[in-house]
């Protein structure tokens, strides 16, 4: 079993965990404090180096994506997480050996799909945190590819090419002070934050939470587990590594002392999707 | 300059055969499995059947949607669905998961490949990706400025087919899951509650209210009556309108008049267009329109923040069955009265004028007021009109929106 976490800024890679997913300044989706300078600097490490570039990725950007990738293919990066599908094409034409594992975010749903990507070369697929659990242990039984799961942490579930919460500002004719603000939903009393990295993000209400999942995982073959450290203060960090590392009676005591609001996120939901039925 | 395709939706035979009838090359539907319109009534195989022999009969072509997102559960009869629909002979399938491709190669099927704009694919070298998987076409996504849309025209090697007008996504098409997470249904899967279209608070990082104005991110419709010419002259294959879910008088209305515009700019590529275009989309629209990002970056401008846009139209109030002797039945569709001032409108009718002067009901007798949906009725009316012409309310009509 592997934990790793997904960070977003260079302090962050000395976290005590199996590795890493390095969301970077250029070419992430959620946009991290990594420069792509530093990324160059990487050398060997005891610890797995994942870059997640999972940005869509318009045109005025292939030319620095295809730059990045060349001068990175020969550094020890145990992966490269893609969003677009530039990235294979890319990848494949300029013969860069980096295991690429799909990350679509929201549409990395079924292991059909999944044998898809394998036949093009695809390493691994980070599953879309939508998934319940059933799901989750089917895709990782019926493809050979290496699954990482979300774990832990706040979960996207929105991202535009515009900046809505900019916008807003301009429409109220007040000045956007923060990075970050929260969307208050009033039927079901939640809160989520929005921020604009790339145009705009919005991230769930609670923070997914499967410790007690993790074990019955593991038992069905699932090896790797991301925490993702989005919106996590820094002195809470190493407890949640710590606390899902030990997996024990202690660890429900110390996540619950974080004060973070807690959730099962998709595992035992079965989402909807007809609500009238026509046939 | 190259004429595009002129591609409108259809949510049953009835709007399949006026957006025929209005102009479009070719129609898009969904089937009742694996696509994003799940709450649709959509066609069953055998409408399938009868709308390919609709098309094929009028030299044009259907294009059949199997979008979805799939999850496990999804595919059982995904396979049988899609060779049904190669036996069909439907022109295409616009599918936006590769398990289509996968699917279809592995049964050698003759599908022609569309990838929808659910992929979001918005440079050349992703275009290239999928070409290289044997996709024809890509739905290019709604995020495309005419800068990019150029150049995946000149770089890309799949034919490009662009939005021209309708509601839009605020995300990045198949990258927005509130309505997962709020509510739990899978908008990748047709399940979409519309939670953009809601109105939130915005609280600052401390959770304090910012301002008493709602904050929503909804965004107001696509109508690209003014860049058409461009994006004909940058080649786009196919202008495509959505809506499945809209009525039969929103699609005879934006597809009539779109049919003029690509036709007029065809024979003379320095066409006014006059305002003509303009009010007519008005008239089938219940938001404002604006040009989103094909010109700009979108700002506030592009977006609302409260309720207050959405305005039901109620213009559409008859479609002509039939014209005999001096009488005109028709299926009502919306109330009106006796004096009121109304426009029939079609392709060969064009928009003509006519005070209504007198109501007859099915068996004949006189009425004042017609206000049952689907009644069949009889009017007066002295001039030639043709099945599946439309009669609008003029009274309702609308200022310009754009």
């Amino acid at each position: 079993m592997k934990l790793l976490a997904n960070v977003y800024n260079e302090e962050d890679i000395n976290l005590p965990v199996d590795g890493v997913i390095l969301n970077l300044e250029d070419f992430s989706e959620i946009k991290g404090n990594i420069s792509l300078e530093f990324v160059k600097t990487i050398k060997g490490s005891n610890k797995e180096i994942y870059l997640n570039l999972n940005k869509i990725i318009h045109n005025r950007e292939l030319d620095k994506l295809k730059n990045f990738l060349n001068e990175i293919k020969d550094r020890q990066i145990d992966g490269i997480l893609f969003g677009d599908l530039s990235l294979v094409k890319i990848c494949q034409e300029k013969n860069i050996k980096i295991p690429l594992i799909w990350n679509q975010t929201h549409l990395v749903t079924n292991y059909q799909t999944g044998l898809f990507y394998e036949a093009k070369g695809i390493k691994g697929a980070l599953l879309a945190s939508e998934l319940n659990l059933e799901e989750i242990i089917e895709f990782q039984k019926n493809t050979k590819l290496n699954i990482f799961i979300n774990i832990f942490g706040y979960q996207p579930m929105f991202k535009s090419f515009r900046k809505v919460v900019s916008n807003y500002f301009d429409y109220i004719k007040e000045d956007k002070k923060e990075n970050d603000y929260y969307i208050h939903e009033k039927i079901n009393n939640e809160d989520y934050l929005i921020n604009e990295d790339f145009g705009t993000n919005i991230f769930s209400s609670h923070a997914l939470d499967g410790i007690e999942e993790m074990g019955s995982l593991i038992n069905q073959g699932i090896n790797n587990f991301v925490i993702n450290m989005y919106h996590i203060e820094n002195d809470k960090k190493e407890k949640i590594i710590k606390a899902y590392k030990n997996n024990n009676d202690q660890s429900r005591e110390t996540l619950d002392g974080l004060n973070i609001p807690f959730d099962k996120g998709f595992f035992y939901k079965k989402q909807e999707y007809k609500v009238r039925d026509h046939e | 300059m190259n004429k595009p395709e002129l591609l409108a939706p259809a949510g049953n035979i009835e709007k399949l055969k006026i957006a025929f009838k209005y102009g479009a090359d070719a129609v898009y539907v969904g089937g009742q499995h694996f696509s994003l319109r799940a709450n649709a009534s959509n066609f069953s195989m055998e409408d399938i059947k009868e709308s390919v022999a609709i098309a094929h009969g009028d030299n044009k072509k259907l294009y059949v949607v199997v979008n979805m997102i799939f999850h496990n559960e999804d595919l059982e009869g995904l396979k049988e669905y899609l060779i049904e629909l190669d036996k069909l002979k439907v022109d295409a399938i616009i599918i936006a998961d590769p398990i289509v491709i996968k699917l279809v190669k592995e049964n050698n099927l003759n599908l022609e490949l569309h990838l929808s704009t659910q992929q979001s694919t918005i440079n050349y070298e992703a275009i290239n990706f999928w070409h290289n998987q044997g996709v024809k076409r890509i739905v290019l996504a709604r995020e495309a400025s005419k800068e990019e849309m150029k150049e995946n025209i000149e770089k890309g090697k799949c034919d490009i087919e662009a939005f021209i007008h309708g509601s839009m996504c605020m995300g990045y098409s198949g990258r927005c899951q509130l309505s997962s997470f709020m509510v739990n249904r899978d908008a990748n899967r047709g399940g979409c509650a519309q939670n953009c279209r809601w109105e939130y608070d915005l609280l600052d990082e401390n959770k304090n209210l910012v301002n008493e104005e709602s904050f929503s991110m909804k965004t107001k419709d696509l109508c690209m009556i003014k860049h058409i010419k461009d994006l004909m002259e940058l080649g786009v294959c196919s202008l495509k309108v959505e809506g499945r879910m809209r009525s039969i008088h929103y699609i005879a209305t934006v597809i009539n008049l779109y049919r003029k515009l690509i036709d007029n700019l065809y024979e003379n590529p320095n066409y006014e267009i006059t305002d003509w275009y303009q009010t007519e989309a008005d008239r089938a629209a219940n938001r404002e329109y604006a040009i989103q990002n094909f010109d700009k970056y979108p700002t506030y401008k592009e977006q609302y923040y409260s309720y207050r846009e959405e305005k039901p139209t109620k213009e559409f109030i008859g479609i002509v069955l039939e014209q005999k002797d001096d009488l005109t039945k028709i299926e009502q569709r919306n109330y009106f009265e006796t004096g009121d001032e109304i426009e029939i409108f079609g392709p060969k009718t064009g928009n003509k004028n006519y005070t209504i002067n007198k109501i007859l009901d099915e068996n004949k007798n006189e009425i004042n007021v017609a206000r049952h949906p689907r009644q069949i009725l009889y009017l007066e009316i002295p001039f030639k009109v043709e099945q599946d012409d439309l009669l609008r309310d003029t009274k309702n009509n609308k200022e310009h929106f754009i």
